[in-house]
């Protein structure tokens, strides 16, 4: 073999659940990423499965993630979801008639039955223990990362919430497939000197981090398809910078191709809204509906061509072809320094289906295409560490595979106060939790305890930061850090007796921010 | 493993919530409660946003500052201000550092993002309370950061990406069948048949580009 490509698709979505409220646009983001990327990737293992491909992914689930796949209440709103699509999809086919959106229109709807049939039947509305069986068959290894997806460079000023944000992460992952994982994302590549140790003494063994990270390591690992092993003990892998450009920039990327599906052009901003008001989502105007008949065409121009799903799949196949070729020329550059060269390509696992479209059929292809390649293969991280036992000892710089590889799009003048808040947030937490150590902590004391630590967990979460910079969902993200601050905050105050205890009020809690059931009450206890 | 089933998470059995019970509750404790939401107290959070910034968090507690008043016994003006001071490591002494320098604060809390020339440079900040010109009375300290290196990448292979193979001419917009995967595996099969997976000693080792770009023919797509 001359070198491995390691895909790792990382699939995160924050806690978006929202039993308050009827159809609120959040819980969308989830349904939209089932139907577009979960459960398109789950047919695409399950067709690499049946034609016996050796192909070999990493799928990382962050816990969040995990907790709304898994939830009954959100399940059935799915099942709800798609069935007023299927409705909308009867409209469209017969409003669409006679037009050349018409077999987009349909091609869509078979896309949906059999999204929802898969749901429902197959996978019997559970899509975690479905990608757990991938996993079994050996195509899938599969990993986790921090509890809420907490930028942890920026939680390491207080070690305790890096411990907990990893700790809980693991933990969530172990209760609910009974195994440990055995690769962990650090959120956004985030990495810092604190945090690789953090993670090392947490039990994580490899992490990916930014190119950068090891272009500047102490002393710098000059060969991209190289590990290094960190002075903490972890295996450091580098983001392979050109893979990831190639499929991941949206200027010179592959998903930018003028033949692909426009994702930006759906009939929820173009059609009247008298035709699909009963379709948005509750108190929000204009939002897509899934149904997009054009392709990119030109990215300058606003006129857009109807979509040709043959000659994008064709388009797909041939990138495919290209994306193989030139990690097969990469690799010949370093033929000689590295014994087993491995390109580490990951991705935002929602890239493959809902920004880019055609991405799952991409990824099958070029699975299809390494599979048969006599030099190429491709490598879970597990394998791609069993390759590089002997990687040189390095430190790799603090970096970020955010915008200029440092911590600028979570940590500037719009979230400046966040990251401070944060901090005292959980120091209280900790002197709180402490106060409880020292005295018998009854029952509802440790559930407080447990929601409190929730609380704490969803309001470190990077989205947050992340949709302010992007100017995505602006006030919703503010709105949800401060609730969970403020929310922990009533909770501290129960727990030391600065005002009475509240059942009804903590039950509320309970109901909404419902994530991780088996958390530990003293996860942010200094002592424990 | 709770694999098959999902998780009823949430309260214990025997309450439930109606989505507007639940609103107006979530409601109120979300309601912002007058003062601080955590107890303050006096600090410096120093954080290096990247090679060439730093955020720098402050707070100082009413008790605090006039306790550092009455230590200041010189008549004049007195400001709060950031000392940056630049330091040879971690764990340097304040006297050692190379250089420093201050910017005023105002108000007893406050963020500010300063830029500094050099990555790789160790960083402490330092709450002080200045007296005229000359005297300075520290109040609170800083962890010590490390901007990270702002070197340019030392990196072997050039990380630029190669173009794109050519894009077959366009074709007039026409009626497309909906996705054929047999026939798509048929496609694929007779490109690689046409078009054999070349050997890392076919290519060479002073091949710069992609075997299959190179051999991939321009206007086969519409054939």
């Amino acid at each position: 073999m001359t070198g491995a490509v390691a895909f790792v698709l990382h699939a995160h979505l924050p806690y978006v659940r929202h039993p308050e409220r009827d159809d609120p646009m959040e819980e969308r983001w989830l349904f939209e990423a089932l139907t577009d990327t979960y459960l398109p990737l789950l047919f695409m293992i399950e067709r690499l499965k049946h034609r016996r491909i050796d192909a070999r992914l990493t799928l990382s689930i962050s816990p969040t993630l995990m907790a709304m796949l898994d939830d009954e209440y959100l399940r059935e709103r799915y099942v709800r979801f798609m069935e007023r699509l299927l409705d909308l999809g009867d409209r469209e086919t017969a409003r669409t008639n006679g037009t050349p959106d018409r077999p987009l229109a349909q091609r869509h709807v078979r896309h949906l039955r059999r999204c929802l049939s898969a749901y429902e039947k197959a996978f019997q509305r559970d899509v975690v223990s479905a990608f757990a069986d991938a996993a079994k068959a050996g195509l899938l290894e599969l990993g986790t990362t921090a509890a809420t997806h907490g930028l942890l460079p920026l939680l390491a000023a207080e070690p305790l919430a890096v411990h907990a944000q990893i700790r809980a992460g693991l933990q969530a992952f172990e209760d609910r497939l009974g195994f440990k994982p055995s690769f962990f994302w650090l959120p956004e590549c985030g990495y810092s000197q604190a945090v690789g140790r953090i993670a090392a003494a947490e039990g994580v063994q490899s992490v990916v981090l930014e190119t950068t990270g090891l272009q500047r390591a102490r002393p710098p690992q000059q060969n991209p398809f190289e590990p290094v092993h960190t002075p903490a003990g972890l295996l450091a892998f580098g983001r392979d910078a050109a893979a990831s450009a190639q499929v991941w920039s949206a200027e010179i990327g592959y998903p930018s191709d003028p033949e692909y599906r426009e994702y930006h052009r759906d009939i929820g901003w173009a059609l009247p809204l008298g035709l699909i008001r009963p379709f948005l989502p509750e108190g929000h105007g204009r939002a897509p509906l899934g149904f997009k008949y054009n392709r990119i065409t030109d990215r300058t121009s606003g006129d857009k061509a109807v979509y040709r799903p043959y000659r994008a799949a064709r388009t797909a196949c041939r990138h495919a072809a290209h994306f193989v070729g030139e990690r097969r020329a990469a690799f010949l550059q370093t033929a000689q320094a590295v014994v087993t060269p491995v390109c580490v390509a990951p991705f935002d696992a929602e890239l493959f289906g809902h920004w880019w479209h055609e991405g799952p059929l991409w990824l099958e292809r070029t699975c299809r295409l390494l599979d048969v390649d006599p030099d190429l293969r491709t490598v879970t991280m597990s394998e791609a560490a069993d390759l590089h036992t002997h990687a040189p000892e390095s430190e790799p710089e603090d970096s970020t595979w955010g915008a200029h590889g440092d911590l600028s799009v979570w940590m500037n003048a719009d979230t400046a106060a966040h990251a401070a808040e944060t901090r005292a947030a959980c120091r209280h937490l900790a002197a709180v939790s402490n106060l409880c150590a020292h005295r018998p902590c009854d029952t509802r004391t440790r559930r407080a305890l447990q929601q409190a630590a929730r609380e704490l967990l969803l309001a470190q979460s990077s989205d947050w930061a992340f949709m302010v910079h992007a100017g995505r969902a602006v006030d919703y993200a503010e709105q949800r850090r401060s609730s969970h601050l403020r929310r922990l905050r009533r909770l501290t105050a129960m727990i030391a007796g600065e005002q009475p205890f509240d059942d009804r009020r903590l039950e509320a809690l309970e109901t909404a921010d419902a994530c991780f059931p088996n958390i530990d009450a003293f996860l942010f206890c200094p002592e424990r | 493993m709770s694999v098959g089933g999902g998780t009823e998470s949430g309260p214990p059995p025997g309450r439930r919530f109606s989505p507007d019970d639940l609103r107006d509750l979530l409601s109120e404790l979300d309601a912002q409660a007058s003062g601080p939401l955590f107890p303050p107290r006096a600090e410096v959070q120093l954080q290096a946003v990247s090679a060439y910034r730093l955020a720098v968090f402050w707070r100082i507690t009413a008790a605090l500052y006039s306790e550092a008043e009455a230590q200041c016994n010189t008549p004049g003006v007195k400001a709060l201000c950031l000392r940056f001071l630049q330091l040879p490591d971690a764990a340097a002494p304040d006297e050692t550092a190379a250089y420093w320098f201050d910017v005023d604060v105002h108000g007893f809390s406050g963020h500010r993002f300063v830029d500094v020339a050099e990555g790789d440079r160790w960083y402490r900040v330092l709450l002080v309370m200045k007296e005229g010109r000359e005297k300075a009375l520290p109040l609170v300290r800083s962890g010590t950061v490390r901007t990270p290196s702002g070197a340019p990448p030392i990196d072997a292979r050039p990380t630029t990406v190669p173009d794109l193979p050519a894009r077959p001419p366009d074709e007039a917009p026409r009626f497309e069948p909906a996705l054929d995967e047999e026939a798509l595996d048929r496609m694929i099969r007779d490109e690689m048949r046409a078009r054999p997976t070349p050997s890392i000693a076919d290519i060479g080792a002073s091949h710069s580009g992609s075997a299959y770009a190179a051999s991939s023919p321009a206007g086969t797509e519409g054939a």
